[in-house]
């Protein structure tokens, strides 16, 4: 484990410019948009004077920059500001509900991905050869080349139109009926993936020569593939559950949308076309961070698990 | 390497008559084609972007009303004759709305694919994987900062803010003779997209040939080149461009139904397709809701299947050219 130390402060100070970057061009993109923020605030119902005064409290009289340093000053502070549409709450008062709600939204599927995707994409690869293959990467890219958006009200015109089965539409907790349709299709969009990337690794590993040295000496199939192929080709799942875990944070946004659903998505959809600047700073820099983070664990994690990768 | 190598395996079982050298593309078209599925998708890829190109004489010569002529009276009429797919809330034709949403689609993904996906993205990857130094640096911590946030993030956020504005500006062209008219028939809007679509979209593209022309330019045909005197453009063109552009073939196919993928989803948060120009992702904002597609389901099904079957065609052909050139994971 030489090396970590030194490995993971050079990435950390490597990702400060990239932060700067993304909230420098956040911000900018935020005040380059249409709109006033205190128009929208006061709901237009308020004198010019007034909107000025308040411009003037705000500090959005100031130069970009300006406003900018100030903001980040507080940023880092972990004062993520106020939110301009919903008078006087804090951004954080407002975003952590909305991230529990998201976060129990895709527990679930997350699981459920790899609970089909893994089984399905080993089986398809040591049936490679027979009818079985084809047919599994068929049905795969039919589920998915339908978009989220056209899922949503096909479900909903079968079940809860059409067959009345699921009663209601929205956010009821997680225990309850109307959880099942945004599952079903936050689960269609990801295992797909997951088992088309098991079955491409499964098949590398089978074409290297110690699988065919370890046929050659003996030994039984099972054991091949449960000893050998399994444990050297699943490596590639590390990656891909940090990718689905970002995928699920902004691509639960057409589920919230579809169904109703108050989370983190479309919490985010709303602030950025209601010019709600703190609260979508906030959000990109969270993510931003997160994933720049989540990228740094998996590097430290894959010289964990295969000894071959160093530190670079 | 592997991929010529998997291209003569093909070739050599077609009918080539031995002596005669066949090109590799033709030996792609070939092997792409005995696949029936792949041949299927072809099919209608190709009867998709006819109709998307030939919206016009096509709605004409059925007849059709235009996709923006209202008629009230006719509000969500069921399908009959005249309208062989009934008509939307404003009682236009929603044929001829299909046929303008295939064209919107035909747009998008040719200009995004073939500018994002071709040029920049490839470009800027050959470029820096051949030159490397400061350049090479550069296109890569650019990349990073773009990977850096949810993809979907930067392309809300840019389609939400900069959209406006561009719109704004493009509005100030609507009385130029010849283009203004054309601006105004919703093409603006499409050039957002492709803005936006485009400003993620390289990175990919940009990594994956990198990587390629790194390994290209340590072969010895390269040495001999530059040895020989040829310059960076030429080594580039002549040398590395033709033993990657297959991997350009298929990037460049799975970009046009990610771009087709992309556009449905901006257009139904609003973000897109400005009405009255139909695109898949507006028919199916305007159609989508529960008490719409109770009543009038084909209002949503008609314009979802048409765009379902072009996404799920790119799939089909994307998996197929996959199987082609990479003999290690075919389905044999």
């Amino acid at each position: 484990m030489s090396g970590a130390l030194p490995f993971i402060i050079r990435r950390l100070l490597a990702a400060i410019p990239v932060l700067f970057l993304v909230s420098a061009a956040t911000f900018a993109l935020g005040r380059f948009a249409p709109g006033d923020p205190v128009t929208v605030r006061t709901g237009g119902k308020v004198s010019p004077e007034r909107v000025e005064a308040i411009r003037e409290s705000l500090g959005l009289n100031d130069p970009v920059p300006v406003q900018y340093l100030r903001y980040m000053g507080k940023f880092l502070r972990g004062d993520f500001g106020e939110s301009y549409r919903r008078q006087g709450r804090e951004v954080s008062e407002i975003i952590f509900p909305k991230m529990w709600v998201s976060a129990q939204l895709n527990v679930i599927p997350f699981f459920l991905a790899y609970l089909i995707g893994v089984p399905l994409g080993i089986y398809s690869a040591l049936k490679r050869g027979s009818w079985q293959d084809p047919a599994i990467t068929s049905i795969l890219l039919f589920l998915s080349a339908v978009p989220t958006v056209v899922w949503i009200p096909m479900l909903v015109y079968v079940f809860v139109l059409r067959l009345d089965l699921i009663p209601t539409v929205g956010w009821n907790g997680i225990f309850s009926t109307s959880i099942i349709l945004p599952i079903f299709v936050l689960t269609i969009g990801s295992f797909a993936g997951v088992a088309r990337v098991v079955r491409i690794s499964m098949i590398q590993v089978m074409g290297e020569d110690f699988i065919r040295t370890a046929h050659a000496k003996g030994l039984r199939s099972s054991t091949v593939v449960s000893r050998h192929i399994l444990r050297n080709s699943l490596l590639v799942l590390a990656n891909g559950i940090i990718a689905s875990l970002f995928s699920l944070y902004a691509g639960s946004l057409f589920v919230e949308l579809g169904f109703g659903i108050p989370g983190i998505g479309r919490e985010m959809f709303e602030a950025i076309s209601g010019r709600d600047y703190d609260l979508f700073m906030a959000l990109t820099m969270i993510g931003a961070i997160s994933f720049i983070l989540a990228n740094l664990v998996l590097d430290i994690i894959y010289t964990i698990i295969d000894p071959r990768i160093r530190y670079a | 390497m592997a991929t010529q190598l998997a291209l003569e395996q093909e070739g050599s079982q077609s009918t080539a008559p031995p002596g005669r050298s066949v090109s590799p593309g033709r030996l792609l078209w070939r092997a792409l084609w005995r696949r029936r599925i792949a041949r299927a998708a072809l099919i209608y890829i190709l009867f998709f972007y006819a109709v998307g190109i030939l919206a016009y004489p096509i709605t004409r010569a059925l007849g059709l009303p235009g996709y923006k002529t209202q008629n009230l009276d006719l509000s969500r009429a069921d399908p009959s004759w005249e309208h062989p797919f009934g008509t939307d809330r404003l009682g236009r034709d929603q044929l001829s709305r299909v046929i303008y949403a295939a064209r919107t689609t035909v747009v998008i993904t040719f200009i995004t694919a073939l500018t994002g996906g071709l040029l920049i993205g490839p470009g800027l990857g050959l470029l820096a994987g051949y030159r490397g130094g400061w350049f090479d640096s550069l296109i890569n911590r650019l990349g990073e900062v773009v990977s850096s946030v949810p993809e979907l993030l930067i392309v809300i956020l840019l389609a939400a803010t900069i959209g406006p504005r561009l719109n704004d500006k493009i509005a100030e062209w609507y009385g130029v003779p010849g283009v203004g008219p054309l601006l105004k028939e919703g093409y603006a809007s499409l050039f957002v997209i492709y803005v936006v679509l485009t400003f993620t979209s390289w990175v990919g593209g940009m990594r994956l040939i990198r990587a390629l022309t790194l390994a290209v330019r340590a072969t010895d045909y390269v040495l001999a080149a530059r040895a020989a005197g040829a310059g960076t453009w030429r080594v580039l063109l002549r040398h590395i461009l033709p033993n990657i552009s297959y991997i350009i073939v298929l990037g460049v196919t799975a970009s046009f139904g990610a771009v087709a993928l992309a556009e449905i989803g901006l257009s139904f948060l609003g973000l897109g397709v400005r009405p009255p120009t139909p695109s898949f992702g507006t028919m199916i904002l305007e159609n989508f809701r529960a008490r719409d597609l109770d009543q009038y389901p084909h209002l949503f099904f008609v314009p979802a299947f048409f765009a379902v079957a072009l996404l799920l065609s790119f799939n089909l052909l994307g998996d197929a050219l996959n199987d082609v050139l990479n003999p290690r994971t075919r389905h044999r």
